[in-house]
């Protein structure tokens, strides 16, 4: 049975200097705006609960900004380090390769829709682990053809 | 005066999509139609201002008349301004 590990909300993200989506709110739920032209990226920092053993799949919810079919596409990438690990956070960090995923939105303007990730590269997550997950739209990919912005409003981390 | 640059047409695009939104075509669309206008706005700039009745056309500054085609096309269309 598939089990929620974490349930990641867009006032819960964090993000890098330049190229982040907009943190905003649309009929008082929080999204994230991810941009159709600008790779724009944010971060969520968890811990990797104990107990996780399986393969694990991020679920991306969001709806487009606008009314109509088109394809958007979500990279989503992990970063898992073990107290002990060669990682300098100061100056590192240490993503595996990210996790690709598209789907069209709706027609409807407002209607949800999400698309499920399987993060084959996951960093080798174990339990325990200070991890960021990272997520972006990929804009060059040639599945993203939404014309408007993508707006996230959960993340849902699910192990297989 | 010609067209604008991939760079600044790209501009544009960038803009009109994050500030308006089209769901009904795609990126390439928009970008197409973005390059289309600039074009026909180059091909047909040297008509329009031959339109234009004196002393208007001589007395306008580039910027005023451009701002007074624009400011028209959004009324005929139907957006206050």
């Amino acid at each position: 049975m598939a089990t929620t590990r974490f349930a990641l909300t867009p006032e819960s993200a964090h993000f890098p200097a330049t190229n982040f989506p907009a943190l905003s709110s649309v009929n008082a739920r929080p999204v994230l705006a991810f941009d159709t032209t600008t790779s724009e990226t944010c971060y969520w920092t968890v811990v990797a609960p104990q107990g996780l053993t399986g393969a694990l799949s991020a679920i991306v919810h969001f709806f487009g900004n606008a009314a109509g079919t088109a394809g958007v596409a979500f990279d989503v990438a992990v970063e898992a380090i073990t107290p002990g690990d060669a990682v300098d956070l100061d100056s590192a960090t240490s993503f595996d390769t990210v996790n690709g995923g598209n789907v069209a939105t709706l027609a409807t303007q407002g209607h949800q829709t999400s698309v499920s990730i399987t993060l084959t590269n996951a960093d080798s997550i174990a339990a325990g682990d200070y991890v960021r997950i990272s997520l972006a739209r990929d804009i060059a990919d040639a599945n993203d053809t939404f014309a408007a912005d993508a707006y996230v409003t959960l993340v849902e981390i699910r192990e297989a | 005066m010609a067209v604008l640059t991939t760079q600044q047409r790209g501009e544009i695009h960038a803009y009109l999509c994050r500030r308006f939104g089209y769901g009904v075509v795609t990126k390439a669309d928009v970008q197409a139609v973005v390059n289309a206008t600039d074009q026909w706005q180059d091909d047909n700039a040297a008509a329009f201002n031959t339109a234009l009745p004196e002393p208007g056309k001589s007395a306008l500054s580039l910027t005023q008349k451009t701002i007074i085609f624009c400011y028209v096309a959004l009324k005929r269309a139907g957006i206050e301004v």
